[in-house]
């Protein structure tokens, strides 16, 4: 069931990474296991294919780049 | 006569209008967006009128010399390219559809997340692209 964006807890993201060539991936951070459930789907309509959770995924490599101050 | 195309072979659906022309302002490509319930004429590289027509229509003077003009008709997330256009080099619809993608991507997500009243930050990349944080309201 999908859970309202508003609604994400305290301490937790959803990171989305668009990448130069139009492609998407999304990562949600911060929470676990089954409080996860239901706030990407929010996403998955927007796009034709979207990628949740992979640890190559464009997303978790910005927020890298992003923490080192890269 | 380049014979124009239905593209949806996207990874984003272009199905968001408000997303799209909030992108082409972004980018500063001018562009004509049709009345309510209305659509444009799309016109060939030679100035000849096609059959096709679009809700939101970059001319082709704004993208090449031997462009066509692009449309864009968001209530069916489509986009009306050229076979011409169809290709990713300087000058071609295409090529200009490659840079609004992300940027209408970031737009879709953010006015996605703001509805939902969800808080949302955008941090353009070095490459180019653009990655987008979202908290809850609290």
């Amino acid at each position: 069931m999908k859970k309202s964006l508003k609604s994400l807890p305290p301490g937790a993201r959803i990171v989305v990474g668009i990448a130069p060539d139009g492609s998407i991936n999304s990562r949600i951070l911060g929470i676990k296991g089954s409080a996860c459930t239901g706030f990407l789907e929010n996403l998955e309509g927007l796009f034709e294919t979207i990628e949740h959770g992979h640890t190559d995924a464009y997303a978790v490599k910005a927020e890298v780049a992003t923490s080192v101050g890269a | 006569m380049s014979k124009y195309l239905i593209q949806r072979a996207l990874p984003i659906k272009m199905d968001d209008e408000l997303a799209l022309c909030i992108a082409l302002k972004k980018l500063g490509i001018p562009f004509e967006r049709a009345e309510a319930g209305q659509t444009l004429s799309l016109y060939g590289w030679q100035g000849k009128k096609r059959a096709e027509r679009a809700r939101v229509v970059i001319r082709r003077k704004d993208i090449g010399a031997s462009a066509n003009d692009l449309g864009f008709n968001p209530q069916t997330g489509s986009v009306v390219i050229s076979e011409y256009d169809n290709e990713d080099r300087p000058g071609r619809g295409m090529h200009v559809l490659k840079k609004i993608l992300p940027v209408y991507a970031t737009a879709r997500v953010v006015r996605t997340a703001r509805a939902q009243g969800a808080r949302v930050t955008v941090k353009p990349q070095q490459d180019g692209g653009y990655q987008v944080i979202i908290v809850g309201a609290t």
